[in-house]
Formats: structure tokens, C-alpha cells, sequence
């Protein structure tokens, strides 16, 4: 087995892809360059991409940037209001809005990013073995799927950060779980359009074990509408992040976690809405950031629109 | 739907039954001894195999429609979630009532002006509504209409008034959500050569839009009705707690923080059951719609005859 899959990656993986871009059309192969080019054309890609990686950038070198620590008491401050010394006020216990908010987009951006890490991942195994294997494999594990999605996706996150307890890593978990579904969908519906497609047969009669052909030949040619709901689970993660925190589960107040900080200033709505009114207003500009940039990309993949 | 609802019971359980900590150390508080702890495990089958509590739990829930008694209050979950439930599912349907009321609609004026004035603001806003956490938007209705209008209660439960803020918070991603669906259906069945034939016939827009173009619309709208269902009814456990009202999501998370385990499996539990209706429902409407659902499963029934 050892020496077939060797022989089929020193001869034949010059020859797939060329079979590959004859057959299929344009939307499976030399797809990368094309649609990253269409990409930067459109204005809210590149607006989406210029936000998302500014607030990245912040959340780094916070430090650097904000004159105040993010977990420093001031007396003085308590409930300051938005003013040139404090661009977005102070909180209950005087601390800097502004810069806990960047401190927050270390965890409110990387669990996002970690927990669609963690679904990308187990979507595309899961995916790929029910799209390539087909039949009882393929029912079976449809079958499952269909259980752990008969619970709405916020219960299941609910659910699972219950038994997991808070924390980054148990949210980080919580919230990539129940994201798994929806991507073995996609992934399993792309895989099935281009099952029967020559290449794959190809990889077949050439004896290539079952996981190279799915790792080298299908993956990378299904992924491409996969890439659209990965894009669109990273701004519903940070959303269901906040969800979490607000109820009390995922992250805990005292981190600068964006959901929590909100949830930590619902108390002092009445007189001081500042403290829930920012944190809010850059978890929506976040996602509303990473959402442009998703509708920008499926456009680009959908060849429907292309004209 | 029956082996679904089983499935997810099971998975509940299972999930559940792997929290760590001890819950004869939780119920009896940290004073118990150790034989007064191993007592109460004895007495409630804490020390059963996993398979046998299964077993018991599925048989409580399914043959006796008992889903336990809370730890902290001594009540009957089950009487407790009856108790809420009306609550939720006003919201749950209010919501659907509105995203789908408003969302329709736009979304069919945004596709028949694509491009024009209306379509843009029609976008931007419901790419805004789908980008903002529903709980913010919550807060940010009580400080605009009950704080600084004084319209309308900013929590508790009453009269219908109650109701409007927390359906409009919760329904607002449905209603983005919505005119994107429906906008981006509309735009590919308006340029179907059907509507050409049925333009070309000379019958009036109105009519070309009603007739020919919404149910062909509304077999994908009714696809992605059970989806957004799902989130509302999950979004309907957060909001609860932005508005103060007790149903089963305020419950649920109550009994959360307060470790209440059978409470927060029972009501899980029992949402599911209910999503897993809604999603029967659904189906039906489903094949009600659209005639080519029926004629397959008629000719699928026939193949199998055939087969045998």
C-alpha cells in the first residue's frame, strides 16, 4: 500500500490537475487566483478586510497604543463619560473603556477564529467521509447529524458550555462543537457535486489509498463553497461568544471580553449606557466587517453571477 | 421525527451525565456526611450504570412524561416548564410573525427595484441587522422606548405591550435574514424563462410577481423557515433574560447558575421536543407548497413496490 501511494504522487499528480481543469469548470480549478483577484475588486471586500485587520492589529499592540492598563482601578474616573481623556469612558470601577475593548479583541476575535478552527476541522473530516465513502457510512453518519441538529445552535453551544464549564478554552470548544454541522453539510453536498467528476476516478484506478484521494484530490477541489459558511461561522461565533457571556456562561466579567464586558454593564444601563453601548457597538462593527467581506466572497464563488 | 427526538434525548443525556462534581455533595450542601451523600445516591440510582439511568431517564420522559424534580425548588420540572412555556412560545411565534412579516416583503420590493435607492438601504440594513448580537439590540430598545419615550414596559410579563420589544429584538436578524433570502431567491426566478412567458402574455407585473414568481419564492423561504425557526427559539432563551421574563429560557438559565442540573435537562430536553414539532410542521407545509415534493414521494413509494 506504502509504495502505490508513493508511486501515484511521483507519476500521476502532474497529470490530475491538468485532467482536472479540462473537466471541470472554472469554479473547481484555478479558482484561488481567479476569485481572490474578483475579490479586491469589490469595495466591501476590501472595506470588510481593512476593518477586520485594523481591529486584529489593535487587539495586538494594545499595549503599545492605549496610555492606560486594562485592569487598573481609578476612583477618579468611576462612570467617567466618553471625553478626549477616555474616547469611550470609564466603567464601574474606572477602567478605560477604549483600551479593555482592544484587550477584548484578544479574546472575542480569537475564540471566533479558534472555535471556527475547530469546526472547519471536524466539518471537513466528517464531510469528506460521508460525501466520498457514500452509502451506509454516509447515512449513518447524516443520521447523527440530524440529532445534533435537531437542537437549535445556541442551545447546543448552551449545552455544551454548561457540562464544559466557563473558561476561554471549554467557549472556545462549546461554541466550535456545535458549529460542526452546518459545515459537514456543505462540505458533504460540495463533495457529492464532484464525486463522479473523471480525476477522482482517475485517483481510484491508480490505487491511491482512500485518505490521499480525499486529502490530495477532493478536499482541495470541494473547499472553495465550503469557504463561504467557514467565513460566515467566525461573525456568528463572536456573536454567540457575546450570547454566552451575557447569560453568564463562556467568559466571565472580569476578563475584557467583549460580551462580557456587556453583560457586566447592563446593571448601570440607566444612568451610564456608555458601558454597554461601545462594547455592543464593536462587536457589530466586527462582524459587520467580517460579513461584508463573506457576501464579497460568495459572490465571487458563485458563478451564477458571474457574467 | 420520533428517532430524532429520541436521538437528541439520548445525546442530552449523555452530555449531561458527564458534568463533573458530585451531585449528591450539591443537593445536600457541603454540611452532608459522607453517608448521608451515599444514601441520597443509593435512594435516586446515582450509582446505576450509565445504561440503566439512560434507561430510566428515556422511560421517565417518554412513558410517564416525567422529567424529574428540581433539586433546589422540589417542584416538578415538568409542571415548571408548562408553567413557562406559553410565554415562550408567544415570543418564538411573534417573532416568526414579524421576521417573516416584514422580512418578505422587502425582500420582494428590494429585488423588483435591484439596484435603486431601495435595494441599497434595503441591504445595508439588513446586513446591519444580522451583524448586531439581538441581546444589545434588546438593551438598546429599552433605553429607546421605555427610558427615553416611555412607550412601552422595559420587563416583567403582562398585557400584549409586554411582548413588543422583546419579538422586535429577537426578530430583527430574522428579518435581515429574511430579505436577503428573499431578495437573492426573487432575483434568480425573476429572470426564469417562465416569468418571461408569463410577461410576454401580457399580464400585468403585479400579478406576473404573485402568481408565477412568490411560490416559487416561497419553497425556498419555507426551507429556511425551520432553520431561522431554530435560531429564534434559541434566541428566545437570551432575550428572556435581557426582559426579565420567566419563561423557559430564564429558567433554564436560572437553573444553570444555580447548578440545577435535572431543571436544565429537562427544559433542553423539552425545547427539543418542541423544535422537533415545529420542524414536522414545517415539512408538511413543505409538501403542501410544492406539488413536486408529493408526486416524488408517491413515485419513490411506487419504486419500492416495484422493488418488492
Amino acid at each position: 500500500m506504502q509504495s502505490n501511494s508513493v508511486n501515484c504522487a511521483n507519476e500521476s499528480s502532474p497529470i490530475l490537475p491538468n485532467r482536472l481543469q479540462k473537466k471541470s469548470n472554472v469554479k473547481h480549478a484555478s479558482s484561488g487566483d481567479l476569485v481572490f483577484q474578483t475579490l479586491l475588486k469589490k469595495k466591501g471586500a476590501l472595506v470588510g478586510i481593512v476593518i477586520v485587520l485594523s481591529l486584529i492589529l489593535l487587539a495586538i499592540f494594545a499595549p503599545l497604543i492605549s496610555p492606560y492598563s486594562y485592569t487598573a482601578l481609578n476612583a477618579k474616573a468611576v462612570f467617567a463619560p466618553p471625553s478626549w481623556q477616555h474616547l469611550f469612558g470609564c466603567d464601574e470601577l474606572g477602567r478605560d473603556i477604549l483600551t479593555r475593548l482592544m484587550y477584548g479583541g484578544r479574546y472575542s476575535i480569537s475564540i471566533g477564529i479558534l472555535s471556527t478552527l475547530v469546526s472547519t476541522l471536524g466539518g471537513i473530516l466528517l464531510g469528506s467521509i460521508a460525501g466520498f465513502f457514500g452509502g451506509k457510512v454516509d447515512l449513518i453518519l447524516m443520521r447523527i447529524l440530524d440529532i445534533f441538529q435537531a437542537l437549535p445552535s445556541i442551545l447546543f453551544a448552551i449545552l455544551i458550555a454548561t457540562v464544559l464549564g466557563p473558561g476561554f478554552n471549554m467557549t472556545v470548544l462549546a461554541l466550535g462543537i456545535s458549529g460542526i454541522p452546518g459545515i459537514v453539510r456543505t462540505m458533504r453536498a460540495s463533495i457529492l457535486s464532484i464525486r463522479k467528476i473523471d480525476f477522482v476516478e482517475a485517483a481510484v484506478s491508480i490505487n491511491c489509498t482512500n485518505s490521499r484521494i480525499i486529502w490530495k484530490y477532493i478536499v482541495p477541489n470541494a473547499i472553495t463553497p465550503v469557504l463561504v459558511s467557514i467565513s460566515n461561522n467566525v461573525s456568528q461565533a463572536v456573536i454567540q461568544a457575546a450570547g454566552l457571556s451575557y447569560i453568564g456562561l463562556g467568559i466571565q466579567p472580569p476578563s475584557p471580553e467583549w460580551g462580557a464586558m456587556l453583560s457586566a454593564g447592563r446593571n448601570y444601563i440607566l444612568n451610564h449606557p456608555h458601558l454597554v453601548l461601545f462594547p455592543g457597538l464593536i462587536i457589530m462593527v466586527f462582524v459587520l466587517a467580517f460579513n461584508l467581506f463573506s457576501d464579497a466572497l460568495r459572490d465571487a464563488l458563485d458563478p451564477k453571477l458571474k457574467k | 421525527m420520533i428517532p430524532v427526538i429520541l436521538g437528541v434525548t439520548i445525546l442530552i443525556f449523555t452530555l449531561m451525565f458527564f458534568i463533573p462534581g458530585d451531585l449528591a455533595g450539591i443537593v445536600l450542601g457541603p454540611t452532608a456526611t459522607e453517608a448521608q451523600k451515599q444514601a441520597y445516591r443509593l435512594a435516586n440510582g446515582l450509582n446505576d450504570p450509565y445504561i440503566i439511568q439512560l434507561g430510566r431517564y428515556l422511560s421517565n420522559v417518554f412513558f410517564h412524561l416525567n422529567f424529574g424534580t428540581s433539586y433546589i425548588q422540589g417542584t416538578s420540572v415538568l409542571s415548571d416548564l408548562l408553567e413557562r412555556f406559553p410565554r415562550t412560545i408567544t415570543i418564538a411565534a411573534g417573532t416568526v410573525v414579524v421576521g417573516f412579516g416584514i422580512g418578505i416583503p422587502i425582500g420582494i420590493l428590494a429585488a423588483v427595484k435591484q439596484d435603486k435607492l431601495f435595494d441599497r438601504i434595503a441591504l445595508a440594513v439588513s446586513l446591519i441587522g444580522i451583524s448586531m448580537p439581538a441581546f444589545w439590540l434588546a438593551i438598546l430598545l429599552v433605553l429607546l422606548f421605555s427610558v427615553q419615550l416611555n412607550w412601552l414596559p422595559s420587563q416583567g410579563i403582562g398585557g400584549v405591550q409586554y411582548y413588543i420589544l422583546p419579538c422586535l429584538a429577537n426578530a430583527a436578524a430574522g428579518i435581515a435574514g429574511n430579505i436577503r433570502l428573499t431578495r437573492s431567491c426573487m432575483l434568480e426566478v425573476i429572470r426564469t424563462d417562465y416569468v418571461t412567458t408569463a410577461r410576454a402574455k401580457g399580464i400585468s407585473e403585479t400579478k406576473v410577481l404573485i402568481r408565477h414568481a412568490l411560490p416559487n419564492v416561497m419553497i425556498n423561504i419555507v426551507t429556511a423557515m425551520g432553520m431561522l425557526f431554530g435560531a429564534m427559539l434559541g434566541g428566545t432563551i437570551i432575550i428572556e433574560n435581557v426582559y426579565s421574563i420567566p419563561g423557559i429560557g430564564a429558567y433554564m438559565v436560572k437553573s444553570i447558575n444555580s447548578r440545577d442540573y435535572t431543571a436544565v435537562e429537562g427544559s433542553v430536553v423539552f425545547l427539543a421536543i418542541v423544535f422537533g414539532f415545529v420542524m414536522l410542521v414545517v415539512d408538511l407545509v413543505y409538501a403542501w407548497i410544492d406539488p413536486r415534493i408529493k408526486a416524488q414521494y408517491s413515485e419513490f413509494r411506487r419504486s419500492k413496490a416495484n422493488a418488492k
